[in-house]
């Protein structure tokens, strides 16, 4: 298996996965159900009696009940009630009727005014709703029944594999949680393999029967960071993964697992002899380091760089003793780019060439050779080159990565970087590659440690940051598995951070940062061959990032979509003058809505296909259409653009807030029922976490404890896009405070503290109530202080001067769920912000 | 010490604060800046500086003052002119032709190229003309809007605009058409007691460190009074003693400084109401969202501290308790309650021009009198402003409410006209208004007939009493006009 290459080792790990998880019996425990029903039986026969004598009324189902108290929890079954103290509280059915048989005529009412006489309806079968019935509470205890026996599973064969392995080694292992002194790296690990006291390695399991962001974050990402975590007390990770979710996995995810996680394996390998193979390594590659040991890679690494090569023969000790020391350099350094030849005989660079050209250049600096180097290892195209008398300049096209613009401006020179040409090569780096965040310098010699610090305060000055590489950073980065992520560190280290946080604020989102909203993009393109289209949603919820992705996909398509951005258009003539700057049409200067079938026969001339015209951000137009008329006739261009709709000869896609919502909403208005509403409110939890995470790791900034950061995210975003990136901005804002800014890493405590600063609190409470009236906000304060209904609401509006009733209300009620700040769950009223109450309780603290 | 005009470049006391420093960030990082702080705070110090800082580093300026904006005709004359300060700031040499589409006129202003170019646009406020004002900035969101697919090349992804006022953003234009939604939002900080004493000694005040303490006390960080009081302290023997003299005149509302900010909250209802209920508790909870609560820390009047706003300094809780227009003062010998003129829009209820005009400059004239210590003069100025405003409001009812309001008339004068409100005297047109309201609706004071014609020395001898007495009945004229001014339709 080690000498497999990563893709057929993923390749192995796949064929051995397991197709179902999950036996029959972990969905449903029939056994359980028909022994539950076996042991009711009596009391089934009385409900069936019952039922054989019907119709059922009060009287007879009250008779019953007293001569037979035990049928009774049968008839709550039926009816799925849940007595718990709320549920018996609001219907008053008690728990049983043996305690309380003076209330027995009340609660056979009560149980036919809810219904149980259309379930016991002549002709039913008591065993076969009972049976239903048992169905629905065996749901309840699927949850705890497969994790447990997934759980059972494991544990079965890792006590078996540390029972082999013992036998096998000089001491025993044992399972010893207490072994690690580490509290959260103890939680993320299911067992704590020892030898005594020392621990020898971690066993993590991982079961997933889908793969969507998340879970393959966790794969790529989690189980990677812990395993550097364990590095660093010197323990590998035994990462048992199975389920379909890892079948349908991508390589890029798996080849980030089986790069990063020392043993990686399904439950099946792991129980035909891997982890006993696994435990076994880890104890003989964790062996407390010598002198000897320590000494020999010290030679191993001072070889490496001089000679590129170390053999085992140049180590001085036996040959069996310098193979396994050159094969635990190699395993104990994943980052770097070491290749261990055949046998163990010698380790050399995997990119040699790389690392000798950069060597070349520490001895002798040339500046055309510098970039080449540089371009080569981000796999960066060059676009320019220039010479000059003190070196070379280029530019590259840039790694699609953050927080990389579309090209990166490069000046090489044997001069030392000084701050006086910085003004230079940030004035051209801007010319060259504009937009850009990062310029970079190479030079001979690196940037001297004392001077980072003013370095950084000047690139505040600077229209771009210049970031100075030396050759021994193109030589530290050649040495890399990954030598972008080592430039990463560059950029980090010596960047004014501002300009490089990748978070969009205040515009639509491009390609590059939209994450999700695939179900709502899929209802438009499905809708839009035969209707129209309103996406309604909160100031920054996304609507524009949408819509241009979606102008994208229609394009794609058989259709011709044109995009007009209505934001500042105010009146019908604003709107013909926008069409016939951005779409090419010429129209009469009185433009009037009569005229929108002459633009659209103008645009369905254009090209082939459907004609779509997208108009982002309405409200402001619709409001000038209902307060002007077009020969007497009101609201004339949504009137003509529903018509044109209706007869095909154009389909619409409309953004906008809460006029076009409230169009849309009356019954009242000729717009009713107009368009198809796509409602857009938070992204779901996998694309916020992408969203927010996704830039971080590509910038090289490490994130402790994953999960947990992710939670915190979720808990104090609930996925508001904009809110998203607004935290991901000042987070990585936050980390231009730190001297050190080596492995900079991001943790809950920096969630913690960016989001309960004013400046946070002010925008998520902003941002979420956008255009909210006072009678709106008022209302969801209510809310977020617990009141769940809409009398409890209504009670305590009463003093409110635009209290209007229950219509109003409900309203209200519409917007803030469009809003994404409340939601109905079970019949009740509730924050779908769910930091919401918390954010108001921060604002006045 | 500059009182007036920003602070020369050259100037070696210059004390730079931390949201300049945050300024330059945002620009340099491509972001669009909204700088809000109040008035005299050093927002076009700090633009001036931001403009040197940024063209030494590689990143073409302009500066536009639109305060310095000529008169315009129409809109785009405004455009043109603004393409025109762009480009002479940049000092690119170009003709740029008379377009109203800002997009082309900052197209022909910008030299060729790829570099960003940062406008820095001071008094971002001062376009006038509503339609204006809506389509120069709304013009600008597109531009804003643009950044987002603009290629290489497009000026849209050169320009970073940053805009410095002391107004409220969401009123200025509306919102869908604001490009202030897309910018980083920063605001002016005050000095600290430290820069205080840096600038007293830089002064050669003889006691900086007392002088800055008691400064500090009064005005708090405020820039503009620190350095006024720090002026009045040079020379003094008792220089903490001079300051004090100069704290209690400002007190009493004099100075511009005074003037203009509590202009502002006395023009606006809700502004008045906030600060009347500070004076009261000496704290407010902030509320998210609330506008009015922003727009008072942007005139500099308050602060937040935590989850409460409280004024800004002693010297302006001291004033605001001492208006009349503000809460009920209880005044004595020593102390006078503070007037202050009334903004044009407190009168945007009074729809003749004209009427607007006297209404407004006799309110203006009765404070400037009554601080000048003419009481009597400033009794007959708000008569004058009530008079002017009831006149309008009759003049805008029906003539069936109209006769029914003349009904009412008692004191017919000699010409009087019962189609005409304008030919009735002050007490009639209170009485036609209060018929047409009903009494509960607004109070309309008689006694003020008798206190505006205090102004004739027949009826001032008739009851004489002193004009230093008459004090008192200027701050409830005040008040009470600008209750008719809250109250009527």
């Amino acid at each position: 298996m080690a000498d497999m290459s990563i893709e057929d080792r993923i390749r192995t790990f796949r064929a051995s996965i397991s197709s179902n998880l999950l036996a029959e019996d972990d969905f449903i425990d029939w056994q359980l159900i028909d022994q539950q029903l076996q042991n009711k039986a009596a009391s089934v026969a009385q409900l069936q009696g019952l039922i054989d004598n019907g119709p059922v009324t009060t009287e007879l189902l009250a008779a019953m009940l007293r001569q037979s108290p035990s049928t009774y929890p049968l008839l709550l079954d039926l009816i799925a009630y849940n007595s718990s103290g709320k549920q018996v509280e609001k219907w008053g059915l008690p728990q049983s009727v043996h305690a309380e048989p003076g209330r027995i005529d009340w609660v056979a009412g009560q149980l036919m005014h809810i219904g149980i006489g259309r379930l016991l309806e002549s002709g039913a079968t008591a065993f076969s709703l009972l049976r239903v019935a048992e169905v629905h509470k065996d749901s309840y205890r699927r949850r705890f029944r497969s994790a447990g026996r997934l759980d059972d599973r494991t544990r079965s064969i890792v006590a078996e594999a540390i029972r082999q392995a013992s036998n096998v080694l000089s001491q025993p292992v044992r399972s010893n949680s207490n072994a690690l002194v580490d509290v959260s790296l103890r939680r993320s690990l299911t067992y704590v393999l020892a030898i005594g006291h020392r621990p020898i390695a971690g066993i993590a399991t991982v079961f997933q029967n889908q793969s969507g962001g998340r879970q393959q974050r966790d794969l790529s990402v989690f189980y990677p960071s812990l395993q550097e975590r364990l590095d660093a007390i010197g323990i590998p990770l035994i990462l048992i993964a199975d389920g379909q979710g890892l079948q349908e996995a991508s390589e890029r995810t798996l080849t980030a697992m089986f790069e990063g996680v020392r043993f990686p394996m399904t439950l099946s390998t792991a129980a035909s002899g891997a982890l006993v193979d696994a435990i076994i390594e880890a104890v003989s590659l964790e062996q407390p380091k010598t002198i000897e040991r320590a000494a020999l890679e010290q030679l191993i690494l001072e070889g490496l760089k001089t000679r590129l090569e170390v053999r085992a023969e140049d180590l001085p000790v036996n040959i069996d003793q310098a193979r396994l020391t050159l094969a635990y350099f190699v395993e104990s350094r994943r980052t770097l780019a070491l290749q261990l030849g055949p046998n163990g005989e010698s380790v050399t660079w995997s990119n040699r060439e790389w690392v000798d050209r950069a060597r070349d250049l520490r001895m002798s600096f040339d500046a055309t050779l510098a970039i080449s180097l540089l371009a080569e290892m981000i796999g960066a195209e060059v676009i320019t080159t220039r010479k000059s008398l003190s070196g070379s300049t280029s530019t590259l096209k840039a790694p699609s990565v953050q927080p990389f613009a579309a090209k990166i401006y490069v000046t090489a020179s044997t001069d030392d970087f000084k701050d006086s040409i910085s003004n230079d090569i940030a004035q051209r780096s801007m010319e060259e590659a504009p937009g850009s965040p990062i310029a970079f310098y190479l030079t001979s010699r690196r940037l001297d440690s004392s001077l980072l610090q003013s370095h950084r305060q000047a690139q505040i000055f600077l229209p771009t940051n210049i970031v100075v590489l030396s050759a021994d950073g193109l030589e530290s980065m050649a040495r890399q598995q990954r030598p972008l992520a080592r430039l990463m560190d560059a950029v980090l280290t010596q960047s004014d951070l501002t300009k490089v946080s990748p978070y969009i604020l205040n515009n639509a989102t491009p390609s590059r940062m939209f994450y999700g909203r695939e179900r709502e993009a899929a209802t438009v393109l499905q809708t839009i061959t035969t209707n129209s289209v309103a996406l309604l949603g909160s100031r920054r919820i996304g609507k524009t990032s949408l819509i241009r992705r979606l102008q994208v996909e229609l394009a794609k398509g058989r259709f011709q979509p044109f995009f007009g951005d209505c934001q500042t258009v105010r009146t019908w003539i604003d709107f013909a003058d926008l069409a016939e700057r951005h779409w090419g049409v010429a129209l009469p200067p009185d433009f009037r809505p009569g005229h929108l079938a002459d633009l659209v026969d103008q645009l369905a001339k254009k090209g082939e296909g459907q004609v779509i015209i997208i108009l982002d951000e309405i409200d402001q137009l619709l409001d000038w259409d209902q307060q002007h008329s077009a020969d007497s006739v009101p609201e004339a261009f949504f009137r003509a653009c529903r018509s044109l709709s209706q007869e095909g000869a154009a389909h619409f896609v409309f953004s906008g807030e809460r006029r076009i919502a409230n169009r849309l909403w009356d019954p009242h208005s000729p717009h009713w029922n107009f368009c198809r509403e796509v409602q857009l409110t938070q992204l779901d939890r996998d694309a916020a976490t992408a969203l927010l995470v996704n830039p971080l790791q590509a910038m090289n900034i490490g994130i402790a404890d994953a999960a947990e950061f992710e939670e915190e995210v979720w808990l104090r975003t609930s996925g508001h896009p904009q809110i998203v990136q607004f935290l991901g901005d000042r987070l990585v804002r936050s980390l231009d405070d730190r001297l050190d800014r080596r492995r900079l890493e991001l943790g809950v405590h920096d969630v913690v503290s960016v989001t309960e600063t004013f400046e946070f609190v002010e925008h998520y409470l902003e941002t979420y109530w956008g255009q909210a009236t006072p009678y709106e906000k008022a209302v969801s304060r209510i809310i977020a202080d617990g009141r769940a209904t809409s009398a409890e609401i209504l009670s305590q509006l009463a003093d409110h001067p635009d209290h209007g009733g229950a219509e109003t209300l409900s309203n209200a009620l519409r917007m803030l769920q469009l809003y994404g700040i409340v939601e109905e769950r079970d019949g009740r009223l509730c924050m779908r912000a769910a930091w919401f109450n918390k954010a108001l309780a921060h604002f006045n603290d | 010490m500059h009182t007036q005009g920003p602070v020369p470049l050259d100037d070696q006391s210059y004390i730079e604060r931390n949201f300049e420093l945050q300024l330059v960030k945002e620009v340099q990082a491509g972001k669009w800046v909204l700088l809000l702080g109040p008035r005299q705070h050093g927002k076009t110090s700090a633009l001036l500086r931001l403009r040197e800082k940024l063209s030494k580093h590689s990143t073409a300026t302009a500066l536009v003052d639109l305060q310095r904006a000529p008169p315009f005709t129409s809109y785009s004359q405004l455009v043109t002119w603004f393409g025109k300060r762009v480009a002479a700031e940049l000092e690119h040499a170009t003709e740029i032709a008379e377009v109203d589409d800002l997009l082309m006129a900052l197209s022909a202003a910008l030299p060729p190229g790829n570099t960003p170019v940062v406008v820095l646009v001071d008094e971002a406020s001062n376009i006038g003309d509503d339609n204006w004002r809506n389509s120069f900035y709304g013009q600008l969101r597109s531009i804003a809007n643009d950044r987002a697919i603009a290629q290489e090349g497009d000026i849209s992804r050169r320009l970073r605009f940053v805009f410095a006022g002391t107004f409220r953003p969401e009123r200025l234009v509306a919102e869908a058409n604001s490009p202030f939604n897309t910018c980083e939002r920063i605001e002016t900080s005050d000095l600290t007691l430290q820069d205080i004493t840096k600038l007293a000694g830089d002064a050669g005040l003889l006691k900086p460190i007392d002088a800055a303490a008691a400064i500090h006390d009064a005005v708090g960080g405020q820039p503009f009074l620190i350095q006024k009081l720090i002026l009045e302290a040079i020379g003094e023997n008792n220089e903490v003693a001079a300051i004090e003299r100069t704290v209690s005149t400002l007190r009493e509302g004099a100075g511009d400084h005074i003037t203009n900010l509590f202009r502002k909250i006395t023009s606006d209802d809700a502004l008045a109401s906030m600060v009347a209920t500070l004076v009261d508790h000496g704290k407010i909870a902030i509320e998210a969202g609330n506008e009015d609560q922003r727009y008072l820390i942007v005139l500099g009047l308050l602060r937040r501290e935590r989850g409460s706003l409280y004024f800004r300094n002693r010297l302006y809780a001291e004033v605001a308790a001492l208006s009349a227009q503000l809460v009920k003062v209880e005044t004595n010998d020593a102390q006078r309650a503070v007037l202050f003129p009334l903004d044009l829009d407190a009168f945007s209820k009074i729809s003749s021009t004209e009427l607007q005009e006297v209404a407004h400059l006799a309110q203006r004239g009765a404070v400037a009198a009554y601080r000048s210590g003419s009481n009597r003069l400033a009794l007959a100025g708000f008569g004058t402003a009530m008079e002017a405003v009831l006149i309008d409001f009759l003049a805008r009812q029906s003539s069936g409410d109209l006769g029914k309001a003349a009904g009412l008339a008692k004191s017919k004068g000699r010409y009087f006209d019962p189609a005409d409100p304008a030919t009735w005297t002050l007490a009639d047109l209170m009485r036609g208004t209060r018929e047409l309201l009903g009494k509960q609706d607004v109070n309309i004071p008689e006694n003020l007939r008798e206190w505006r014609n205090l102004i004739h020395p027949g009826v001032a001898v008739r009851s004489y009493i002193e004009d230093s007495k008459l004090a008192p009945e200027v701050g409830v004229a005040g008040l009470q006009l600008q209750i008719v001014l809250r109250d009527l339709p």
